[in-house]
């Protein structure tokens, strides 16, 4: 296998191509197991539906765009799921996102933080 | 693919669950087959981020383009030994008061994958037994 190495990539009217930095697929029920994952050093599980993604390298900066899924995974009728990015609970934005990692909460449609089995998550800068 | 979990508590918020580290195999993989540059690179970066909080302007707060391309283009290394490639993991990824500081207690544990609890039923009365 090859490796490519390039600043940047463009098309051919000069418009740069944006990849995703960083990417994980997770189980976030029981005590967290990674799936797979790209530029991810590890995840710290904080609680009931709270993860935090650790980048195995960082970002230039916080001010990265994120997308994120849940998928509970279970047979209980008692609402969807949400993958919420970004600082939840009234936290602070900088505790919870910083270019190192990144708090992904999960919670239902009552908001009550829920594990689930796939959790999706994705950094574009 | 590895065995071991950290399971750590933040002095900065002892009122929360104990909390659990799981490394990616990929990442000790490259560890163990001597990729990584050497730590203080990423301490570098942490540390001027947590600055740029401090002070407030985070949002605006971008790398240095020298430090950031460290961590791509210092020298490597060598290899680690599933050991080391955790402790280096701890010393990157958990904060820096756990392990850095003392305290009238350990502040973390490497354990194995089948000493954490699997069962959430009681996982906020989790405490981390020395």
């Amino acid at each position: 296998m090859s490796t490519i190495k390039v600043n940047t990539i463009q098309n051919t009217s000069g418009v740069e191509s944006y990849t995703s930095k960083i990417w994980v697929n997770f189980n976030g029920t029981g005590t967290v197991a990674i799936n797979d994952e790209g530029n991810v050093s590890s995840i710290t599980d904080n609680g009931t539906g709270l993860s935090r993604v650790n980048f195995a390298n960082a970002t230039s900066s916080a001010n990265y765009a994120t997308t994120g899924s849940a998928s509970k995974h279970d047979t209980n009728n008692d609402g969807n799921m949400h993958c919420h990015c970004n600082g939840y609970n009234g936290g602070a934005s900088n505790a919870n996102t910083t270019s190192n990692s990144y708090l992904v909460t999960c919670f239902t449609t009552t908001v009550a933080t829920r594990d689930c089995g796939v959790v999706t998550f994705m950094v574009t800068q | 693919m590895t065995d071991y979990r950290v399971i750590f508590d933040d002095p900065d918020s002892l009122d929360e669950p104990t909390k659990v580290l799981v490394p990616s195999d990929r990442w000790m993989k490259e560890a163990m087959e001597g990729n990584l540059p050497p730590i203080t690179v990423f301490w570098d970066l942490q540390d001027d981020e947590q600055k740029a909080i401090a002070e407030g302007r985070h949002d605006k707060f971008e790398h240095d383009p020298e430090k950031y391309m460290k961590q791509f283009t210092a020298p490597r290394i060598g290899p680690l030994t599933e050991e080391e490639a955790l402790e280096y993991l701890i010393m990157k990824d958990l904060p820096r008061k756990c392990w850095a500081e003392q305290h009238n207690r350990p502040m973390f544990k490497i354990v194995t994958k089948d000493q954490v609890p699997t069962d959430r039923t009681f996982r906020n009365a989790w405490e981390l037994v020395q």
